[in-house]
């Protein structure tokens, strides 16, 4: 058996050790007493502890002013009184950070994911703008618009672009239908029953124009762009017009649109007037090229 | 074999006890437990 008796006092220190249970049980009483009786003079009995058989002995005896150096594992308040500890070595002794470690922190709350909600893609604007005259029938915007961004482009080829559609309402293809059928128009009256009638909406005006220009049965962009601007100026009695006017007619009656060089070629023939200094209404048929198209036409 | 520490402190003074005498150590135990208790009912 093993027994080791060890007294700390502020400024001393015993170890003891012993195999004999009898002596260890011995000094304990005394050393016992001495916790709890103040008259009992311990440190003097600390002093006269020999080695009084082989089992006992006096390991460090009393150290004067020693240092004691206090081990985590013994830092205890003075309200402890008893401690008692079934160990196996001392340093497996459990101190109070160990315990600490086990204690189960709450967990911690994530916030919630929060669903983020895509903003729906919406649909691109169409790449064109949307500058439609007040004579353009509405359903044609977006062809129109479609026309506009083609001019813009100011192709510079020979070949005149040349657009073909179905008719997507069924009004348009009644019209179709409507002109084929119709005989050839007696184009020097045309110019007057028009004049008497009142005004007329986009759409009016439109199938007009288609009238207009299928009276003269021209086949080639650049006539039907000067039949145009001749509709425009004596017909609807327009000193000058856009590009995306006259494409917006020259669209709704043959499916067609004019590019720069057509316009360029009838400039440059004298037959179409470019006033730069104008916001909007650029264009106009000169009087050059209006007496062209009625010769060549029969206006 | 395990061992058995017994520490008792008042004040400055403090006494630990090891052994790997497990009756033993009751024993002594008991026995300051009871002088304890005296000192407290005196």
């Amino acid at each position: 058996m093993y027994y080791n008796i060890k007294i700390k006092t502020k400024d001393a220190e015993l170890v003891l050790e012993s195999s004999n249970s009898s002596i260890v049980q011995r000094e304990m009483d005394v050393y016992f007493s001495c916790l709890f009786d103040v008259s009992c003079d311990f440190k003097s009995r600390i002093k006269k502890v020999e080695i009084k058989d082989n089992n006992l002995f006096s390991i460090e005896g009393i150290n004067n002013n020693k240092e004691l150096e206090e081990t985590p594992k013994e830092k205890e308040t003075e309200k402890e009184v008893f401690s008692y500890v079934d160990k196996i070595t001392e340093s497996e002794i459990p101190t109070i950070e160990d315990f600490s470690s086990k204690i189960n922190l709450e967990p911690q709350i994530e916030s919630p994911i929060e669903p983020k909600i895509e903003p729906i893609n919406e649909p691109m604007e169409s790449q064109f703008e949307l500058q439609i005259e007040p004579e353009v029938e509405s359903q044609t915007e977006a062809q129109i618009n479609a026309l506009d961004e083609l001019f813009d482009s100011r192709v510079e080829e020979s070949e005149i672009p040349f657009i073909s559609i179905q008719p997507q309402t069924q009004e348009e293809s009644q019209v179709e239908s409507v002109i084929t059928e119709l005989e050839p128009i007696d184009n020097s009256n045309l110019e007057l029953s028009i004049e008497q009638e009142p005004l007329k909406d986009a759409k009016e005006i439109n199938l007009d124009f288609k009238l207009f220009l299928a009276g003269f049965m021209i086949s080639d962009l650049s006539n039907e762009f000067l039949a145009c601007a001749y509709y425009i100026k004596n017909i609807l009695k327009q000193d000058g017009f856009s590009m995306k006017t006259i494409n917006s007619y020259l669209f709704q009656a043959a499916r067609k649109i004019a590019d720069m060089s057509t316009v360029s070629d009838l400039v440059e023939r004298g037959f179409i007037l470019h006033d730069e200094s104008q916001e909007i209404n650029k264009y106009a048929i000169t009087a050059s090229g209006e007496e062209y198209f009625k010769n060549k036409y029969q206006v | 074999m395990p061992q058995y520490v017994f520490k008792m402190k008042k004040g400055e003074l403090e006494i630990e006890f090891t052994s790997d005498d497990a009756d033993f150590v009751e024993q002594q135990l008991e026995k300051w437990r009871e002088e304890i208790l005296k000192k407290q009912s005196y």
